[in-house]
Formats: C-alpha cells, sequence, structure tokens
C-alpha cells in the first residue's frame, strides 16, 4: 500500500530539479584515507622488475636446489650457496635503487608537501621491499637448508652477506651522491660484489669452513648496521627536512 | 583563515636568502614578484614545508607548516619538479592522490575533472615524457588542486603556457582566489596584475613592497616620463635612468623612463603601471 502511495505520488507531481547539486557535492567532505589504505596504494607504485627478478631469484634458488643433481655433476659442496649468492646483490641494487626513486625523478619536492609526506612514502617502500626481500631470501634459505651439508644458520649467513654488503654500499652510495653517477656507483658495486662472490668461493673452498665462520660473522654484523644507520638517516633526513642532498641541483 | 608568517629568515651558510619576512595572508589572490634570485622560491618552499625556515614560524589557523592538518590544506606546484618515467598524466594525478589521502574513486573523478579544467583530458593516457613544456606544467597546475586546497601556492606557474592558456589560467585562479588563500610567483607583471588583490614584491631576500596594485603604483606615480629623443641622447639618458620601453620610430628613438625630475624637455608625464614599477626596482641604474 505504501509503496502503491509512494508510486502514485512520484507520477503526480514532477521532482523539482536539483540547486546547486555540483556545487554541494564538491563541498561534501569525504572520509580521507587511513595510513593503512596509504601503506596499500603503494604497492601498485614498485616497479615490475623488483617483483620479477624476485620470483626469478627463488625460481634459480628452487632450480639450483632440487633440480641440478640431475643434469650437473660437478657438485661441490658450497656451491649452491655462491651461485644463489652471486644473484642476490643485484636484487639488493634494485631494492636500494628504488628507496631512493623520488630523489632520482626529482619528486622529492612534490612529495614531501602531501599530507603523507615523503618520510612516509619512503617508510612505505622500505617496508614493502624489505617484506618482499625477506620472502625471496626465506624461500631461498628452506631451499637450500634441504641440500646444503651446512647448518641452517651458516647456509643463511653465507646467503646473507653477499646481499647485505651490496644493499649497505649501495645505501651509502645513494646517500652521499644523486643523479645518474651515483646508479652506476651502484651497479658496480653490486656487480664487485657478485664476482668477488664467485671468485672467492669457487677458488677457495677454505672460506666456507668452520674457522672462518667467525670473520662471516663478523661482516654479517657490520654490513647489517650500515644498512640500519644509513635507514635511520635517510628518515632522519626527510623528517628534519634537510634536503641538502636530494633537493637543491 | 589566515596563514601567518612571523619574521621567516632562511640562511644558506652565509646568503641570506629570505630575510625576516612577516606577512599574513587572508583568501584572495597574492602576487610575488621579484627579480631573479631574490627569494621567492626560498619563501614558497619555506611555506610547504620543503624547507625549515632558518628562523621564524609559519602557521595557517594556528596549525604549524610541519603538521600533517597543515599540508592537508596545501596545494603546491614547484618551479621545476620530476616525475617517474612510466606515468602517463593520469597515473601522474592518481599517485599524487594517494599521497594527499583521496580514496581512489574520489582521485578518479578529480582527476579527470582537474585534467579536464587544465584542457588535458585529451592527453590523459598519454606518457608525461611524451609532453611539451607547457602541458606538463599545466598537469602541475592540476596535480596541485586535487585535495581541493585552502592554500594554494603556485611557483612560476604561467612559465611556457600559450597566450590561450594563461588567459584559462588567469580566469582560473581568479576564481579560485574568492575562498582560499592563493600565492603565485611570476616574472610576468601581466599575469598578476590584474588577478592579485595585493601584490607582494621581494628584493635580496626582503619584502620592500605590498599591497593593492593601485597602492603600490603610487609610489611611482608622476615620475613615469616619455619621451622622443634623437638617438645621440639615448644612451647618456639610459644610463641615468632606469629604461621601461625602448623602440626605434623612424631616425628618433621613444624612451619611457622612471625619473624623481623631467629627463629632458620634451618628456610628458604618463601614467605608472606596475610594470614601471618593477623595471623600476630591478633596473640596473637603481641598484648602483
Ligand atoms: N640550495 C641553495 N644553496 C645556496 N644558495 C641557494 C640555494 N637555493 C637558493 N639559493 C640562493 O638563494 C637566493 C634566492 O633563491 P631563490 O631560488 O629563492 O630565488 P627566486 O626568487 O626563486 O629566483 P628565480 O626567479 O630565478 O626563480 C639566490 O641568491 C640563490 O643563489
Ligand atoms: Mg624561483
Amino acid at each position: 500500500m505504501n509503496k502503491k502511495l509512494k508510486n502514485a505520488l512520484q507520477s503526480a507531481f514532477e521532482a523539482p530539479k536539483p540547486v546547486d547539486k555540483e556545487r554541494f557535492l564538491k563541498s561534501l567532505r569525504y572520509p580521507k584515507t587511513t595510513c593503512w589504505d596509504f601503506f596499500l596504494s603503494q604497492f601498485r607504485y614498485i616497479r615490475k622488475r623488483v617483483w620479477v627478478l624476485s620470483v626469478l631469484i627463488a625460481f634459480v634458488g628452487w632450480a639450483i636446489a632440487f633440480l641440478s643433481p640431475l643434469t650437473i655433476d660437478w657438485y661441490i659442496e658450497g656451491e649452491k650457496i655462491w651461485i644463489i649468492s652471486a644473484v642476490l646483490p643485484f636484487l639488493a641494487l634494485l631494492t636500494a635503487t628504488e628507496i631512493y626513486r623520488s630523489a632520482f625523478y626529482r619528486m622529492t619536492e612534490l612529495e614531501i608537501c602531501c599530507r603523507f609526506s615523503l618520510s612516509q612514502v619512503i617508510m612505505a617502500r622500505t617496508a614493502i621491499l624489505g617484506g618482499g626481500n625477506f620472502i625471496v631470501l626465506a624461500l631461498l634459505l628452506t631451499f637450500i637448508g634441504r641440500v646444503s651439508p651446512y647448518s641452517l644458520l651458516q647456509a643463511a649467513i653465507y646467503l646473507l652477506v653477499p646481499y647485505l654488503i651490496t644493499c649497505g654500499i649501495c645505501l651509502l652510495i645513494l646517500s652521499r651522491t644523486r643523479g645518474s653517477e651515483s646508479l652506476y656507483g651502484c651497479a658496480a658495486a653490486a656487480c664487485l660484489v657478485s664476482v668477488a662472490n664467485v671468485i672467492f668461493s669457487s677458488t677457495m673452498q677454505l672460506l666456507y669452513s668452520n674457522p672462518f665462520l667467525i670473520y662471516w660473522l663478523l661482516v654479517f654484523a657490520a654490513s647489517s648496521s650500515l644498512i640500519g644507520i644509513q635507514i635511520h638517516h635517510l628518515l632522519k633526513q626527510t623528517e628534519d627536512r634537510t634536503w641538502n642532498l636530494l633537493l637543491t641541483e | 583563515m589566515e596563514l601567518t608568517l612571523d619574521r621567516v629568515t632562511k640562511h644558506y651558510g652565509s646568503k641570506i636568502a629570505c630575510d625576516r619576512i612577516s606577512l599574513t595572508l587572508h583568501p584572495g589572490v597574492y602576487g610575488l614578484l621579484g627579480a631573479n634570485g631574490a627569494g621567492k622560491t626560498t619563501l614558497m618552499r619555506m611555506m610547504c614545508g620543503v624547507l625549515v625556515p632558518t628562523f621564524g614560524s609559519i602557521t595557517y589557523d594556528g596549525i604549524d607548516v610541519s603538521c600533517e592538518d597543515y599540508r592537508d590544506a596545501l596545494g603546491y606546484l614547484p618551479q621545476e619538479f620530476g616525475y617517474y618515467p612510466e606515468f602517463s598524466a593520469l597515473d601522474f594525478m592518481l599517485y599524487i592522490a594517494t599521497l594527499k589521502g583521496i580514496p581512489k574513486l574520489r582521485a578518479r573523478e578529480k582527476a579527470r575533472e582537474l585534467l579536464e579544467l587544465v584542457s588535458l583530458e585529451k592527453e590523459a593516457k598519454k606518457k608525461i615524457k611524451t609532453f611539451s613544456g607547457g602541458m606538463k606544467q599545466r598537469l602541475g597546475v592540476a596535480q596541485s588542486m586535487l585535495n581541493d586546497p585552502k592554500i594554494l601556492i603556485l611557483d612560476e606557474p604561467t612559465a611556457g603556457l600559450d597566450p590561450k592558456e594563461r588567459v584559462r589560467f588567469r580566469n582560473l585562479i581568479s576564481r579560485l582566489g574568492a575562498d582560499r588563500i592563493v600565492l603565485l610567483s611570476t616574472h610576468i607583471v601581466s599575469d598578476v596584475e590584474h588577478i592579485a588583490g595585493t601584490i607582494l614584491v621581494m628584493k635580496d631576500g626582503r619584502l620592500i613592497h605590498q599591497g593593492a596594485l593601485e597602492e603600490i603604483i603610487r609610489t611611482i606615480e608622476g615620475r613615469v616620463w616619455e619621451c622622443i629623443v634623437p638617438q645621440a641622447l639615448v644612451d647618456s639618458l639610459c644610463e641615468r635612468y632606469p629604461a621601461i620601453n625602448m623602440r626605434q620610430e623612424g631616425k628618433d628613438v621613444f624612451l619611457r623612463l622612471v625619473g624623481d625630475e623631467k629627463p629632458c624637455d620634451s618628456a610628458i608625464a604618463v601614467q605608472a603601471a606596475l610594470e614601471d614599477l618593477y623595471l623600476y626596482y630591478f633596473s640596473e641604474v637603481n641598484a648602483k
């Protein structure tokens, strides 16, 4: 009944034309996005090549761990680890340069004055990339752990050290220089670490023996703290807005 | 709605780029004029929280410039900006919208609307790489308005715009100035002459003039002269008085000069314009 009445009324009288509807809609306050929404939205803006390389590395890790004994018979202890750990510096290179993208492409000034400021953008990117890398590394470790003769901890350290060194060096270079030369510097560092890793590990099997573990641990600790310092420095720079390097040409 | 600058100062080493600038801005259009290196960009960067003042404070209705709420009310077009190379115009707008905290649906709608406003709707899907300088500039103007800012700061927004777009932009700005604070810097006097309610003139980091167009022009009223003189006289006159306009007329030369006294017998006093004032302050003769 009620509905019928409503319909009858609607057909009997014409609704008045809305006055100033556009302006009213525009002035309406809309709910702003939350920090979490912002974080999620940043996934889209990580370059595809980071994910492609991550998947590729995980796949190579899987292939080396489970397929190589069938195809290659020059199997030496530790070999599997250094093949993978030689690829990881390139993942570090991509990650570090991705964090500094705003400065490369001169987006800093635009990003600083937005509601979610540059420091939040960098934090979001670092968290996303760190998470992605963590997953790749964890996958690699489980693959390697299944087939390597070393303990899990040892394997983790052998695997991570080249990655961490590259990450640390790249962040260091990026925080000191700007423009394309820093990119070349980072690429060179990544190649160097990778090649050194290959040379050392194939010629000096001794390096992977237990007595040397302490040195590995030392390097591990040093490069981790270097990364920590660099990230801290970067965020501090954005928060104090002392953009001496990143802003002015 | 009030934006207050209190003795804002910026030092670069021993160089003072902005020197104790105090200002109160209300809704309306403000035009910031100044020669190269006068400190316009430095001042605007501080007002946008990009640079921290060496000394002094900037607040909007009591909210400090470093707060999120301040940035939420702010739109800024930097003098120069870059973009991620893979971005199309629409991607760029949507990316900035995520940083400004605008929900997805609303962002799309708003981005389309603004791109239309700066007549880039046909280029929305094109890569920014393929844009001309003026198109990029218009995109910059569009992104600054994504969050309907209450404070709109534009650093040389008309640089590189063609005359048609310039007129459109001028109309847009006067409309926007009705209910928000708009501050724009420029070298092109005619861009602000008719739309800015208040004109600010900066020189060597200091604010030397501030007021409505008529008030500002009054300072040189009656000191602008026009004359037609023979070629031989031109050099000596130009050495003594800032020349605002000069053109060949047959054998003689037409000159427009600023000076306290009549520069030559044939000179007649004419009505002053903003451009006269600008050139008067920034001409080399005056600097000596
Ligand atoms: N990062 C910096 N380091 C040192 N000095 C600087 C820096 N940035 C600007 N300056 C100096 O501060 C002064 C003001 O510069 P600013 O960029 O604000 O000028 P401007 O009025 O915007 O000029 P233009 O019209 O050319 O854009 C200039 O003398 C410049 O040399
Ligand atoms: Mg400038």
